[in-house]
């Protein structure tokens, strides 16, 4: 007669080994799940390009004081501050702004010089295929039209680009 | 022909079936504290918040439903009034002793935040936030405070 208390025995620590695997498994997806953090950068690049559109534009209109921003006082006249937090390696280069005017009628005329702020050696991830270095910053380009005082047309093109990778991205 | 005892089996069956609700339980315990867990609400609500200045022009006032941050700050001993903390362009969310999360936003405003009346029902899960343009300190002020003292 075989007895059949040793085989039970054996299949529960089967059963358990088996519900050890299922645990395991759970907790790894719970913690890939969780400690991701959420992106949230694509919306800070469509808010950054709202800003910055009507620092120049209001109502279809070129504002008066376009002529006077520049490269170097962009920041201050459009009341924009690209400081970070110091878990950023480079505190001075999370964002990245491009901003060119053309003339519709025009265009070898230039309306305005190309402004061109921040750090633009992460821009060129935004164009890779490789899905590892697109994660590396979130591009965002957005066109629109104005007139200007003196009724021109202008297109008025802003690319801009944030990368704080290390708050967004794992 | 071996006759197994009925108390053997089934106390062997109760037993089998109470480990597995046991493990069942624990997991579940698991999840729901993983979802509500203070790091995960705490960098929530900083992006949250700092999105909001992002888009908000000066003269803002922003209210935000923090009843599950103020719960959670509540249970860990952390004042309402340290829950956030803003300075310069950092939004600082802490919901526990040790914690806190930051996250910058780029609108150069003054901010200045206060939760609201703990007394007040209506309120006290709200947490404000008044966008105002920035303060430039003049030189003029300064020599006019000097004068003063």
């Amino acid at each position: 007669m075989k007895n059949k208390k040793g085989t039970d025995m054996i299949l529960s620590v089967y059963w358990f080994a088996i519900l050890a695997l299922v645990a395991a498994g759970i907790f790894v997806m719970v913690y890939l799940f969780y400690g991701h953090p959420s992106d949230v950068r694509e919306m800070e690049v469509s808010i950054l390009i709202d800003k910055i559109a009507t620092c120049f534009a209001q109502g279809g209109r070129v504002l008066d004081n376009v002529g006077e921003i520049n490269s170097g006082n962009f920041l201050e006249k459009c009341n924009l501050d690209f400081d970070v937090e110091e878990v950023f390696k480079i505190r001075e280069g999370q964002y990245y702004v491009n901003i060119s005017f053309d003339k519709l009628d025009n265009p070898e005329n230039i309306f305005h010089e190309v402004i061109e702020v921040g750090n633009a050696n992460f821009v060129s991830s935004c164009f890779s295929d490789d899905v590892e270095y697109k994660r590396q910053a979130i591009c965002i380009q957005e066109k629109f039209y104005a007139l200007s005082q003196d009724n021109k047309k202008i297109m008025i093109t802003i690319f801009a680009s944030v990368r704080k990778t290390e708050k967004n991205a794992k | 022909m071996v006759k197994r005892k009925r108390g053997t089996f089934l106390a062997e069956n109760i037993i089998f079936i109470v480990l597995n609700l046991a493990f069942l339980i624990i997991l579940m315990l698991f999840l729901f504290k993983q979802g509500s867990g203070a790091i995960l609400l705490e960098q929530s609500y900083a992006k949250q918040i700092a999105l909001l200045i992002n888009s908000a022009p000066a003269g803002t006032e922003i209210q935000i439903n923090m009843q599950e941050g103020f719960e959670l700050a509540d249970k860990n001993k952390v004042n309402r009034a340290d829950v956030v903390n803003i300075y310069g362009n950092i939004v600082k969310v802490k919901l526990s002793e040790k914690g806190g999360y930051e996250y910058s936003f780029f609108n150069d405003v003054d901010v200045s935040e206060f939760p609201g009346n703990i007394y007040d029902d209506s309120i006290k899960n709200l947490h404000f936030i008044i966008v105002n343009p920035k303060q430039e300190f003049l030189p003029e002020n300064l020599n006019e405070v000097e004068n003063e003292e």
